[in-house]
């Protein structure tokens, strides 16, 4: 790996660092890429907003489209109630 | 259409201002410590145990097996329950140990790690030149507003739903279920590397599509 990391490499860092502690070398490499690198800047902040929102998500309320296909079917819900008697 | 939501049991959430036919699957906020007979528990807690289940297994008959388990699990252990916490949030409790249950049996069944597809896919959000093909724009962290609104969870869900199921697993597990890594591993059957490559790779499809559906959408820039 070169000092400077690709994107690519970058990308992988800043996920990795929301997971484990990165090693010296590691953020090393990530600082100084971030420091020069617009996009992988805005990478990061979108990575941090991600875990944000779902932690959110899991927090407070799962809503999904109505698509009719979130209820419980009039079937399902009779055998169901037939398997607890 | 706005209208503050009137639960079927009769609970008015009124935090959320929501089209009357969404159902909220879950939330902590709006329940009483009241219980009810198991009875009528079908009635009154079978669409959010359901909608649960489907988000996170994908497939009808899977969720109705696993509602259906949690019913008998409560029924069993009904003289256990404490009544601390409201009854939905004891019984979606018992369901989120089933799903893990059964994430651990279809992927004791299955291999879950392919490392070097996983690798191979993250390049395709990549360039020639290693540089991202969906260029990150700044967003606008999601206001209060934004996540009171249902057609933005409705994005991420959607989001979700497009990852492939065990990038989607692992992602699920992580940060709505908030276990470590060390418990995923063992119940995919997976090394830490194997893990966080999963993760890269899910972030990745997640922050294009959000980009693409929320934040460049006139959805989001409504919000701004």
């Amino acid at each position: 790996m070169s000092s400077i990391a690709s994107c690519k490499e970058a990308s992988r860092l800043i996920s990795d660092s929301l997971e484990r502690p990165l090693s010296f070398a590691e953020n090393l490499q990530l600082t100084v890429h971030l420091g020069l690198c617009h996009a992988c800047t805005q990478t990061q902040r979108q990575f941090k907003t991600l875990k944000n929102i779902f932690n959110h998500y899991a927090k407070l309320a799962r809503q999904l489209p109505p698509d009719g296909k979130n209820h419980l079917s009039a079937e399902a819900s009779a055998r169901i109630k037939a398997s607890l008697k | 259409m706005f209208t503050s939501i009137s639960r079927r049991n009769g609970q008015n959430l009124t935090k959320f201002f929501l089209h009357p036919d969404i159902i909220i699957c879950y939330s902590d906020f709006q329940m009483d410590n009241s219980t009810t007979n198991p009875e009528v528990w079908v009635d009154v807690h079978g669409d959010s145990l359901f909608c649960y289940a489907r988000g996170r297994v994908r497939n009808q008959d899977v969720a109705e097996n696993l509602v259906q388990e949690t019913f008998l699990a409560g029924l069993k252990s009904q003289a256990t329950f404490s009544g601390q916490s409201a009854e939905r949030t004891w019984l979606i409790a018992i369901l989120k140990h089933k799903i893990v249950d059964h994430l651990r049996q279809s992927y004791r069944e299955k291999p879950v790690s392919d490392l070097i597809s996983d690798e191979q896919t993250i390049d395709d959000f990549f360039d020639q030149t290693n540089h991202l093909k969906k260029e990150p724009r700044a967003w606008s962290s999601p206001p209060e507003a934004t996540l009171e609104k249902t057609e933005f969870w409705q994005t991420i869900e959607n989001c979700l739903q497009k990852l492939p199921q065990r990038i989607a697993d692992a992602f699920s597990l992580r940060e709505i279920e908030n276990m470590d890594t060390k418990e995923i591993c063992k119940l995919l059957g997976i090394t830490p590397t194997n893990l966080w490559v999963m993760l890269h790779r899910a972030r990745l499809q997640l922050r294009e599509c959000v980009q693409i559906n929320w934040f460049e959408n006139t959805k989001g820039k409504s919000n701004e």
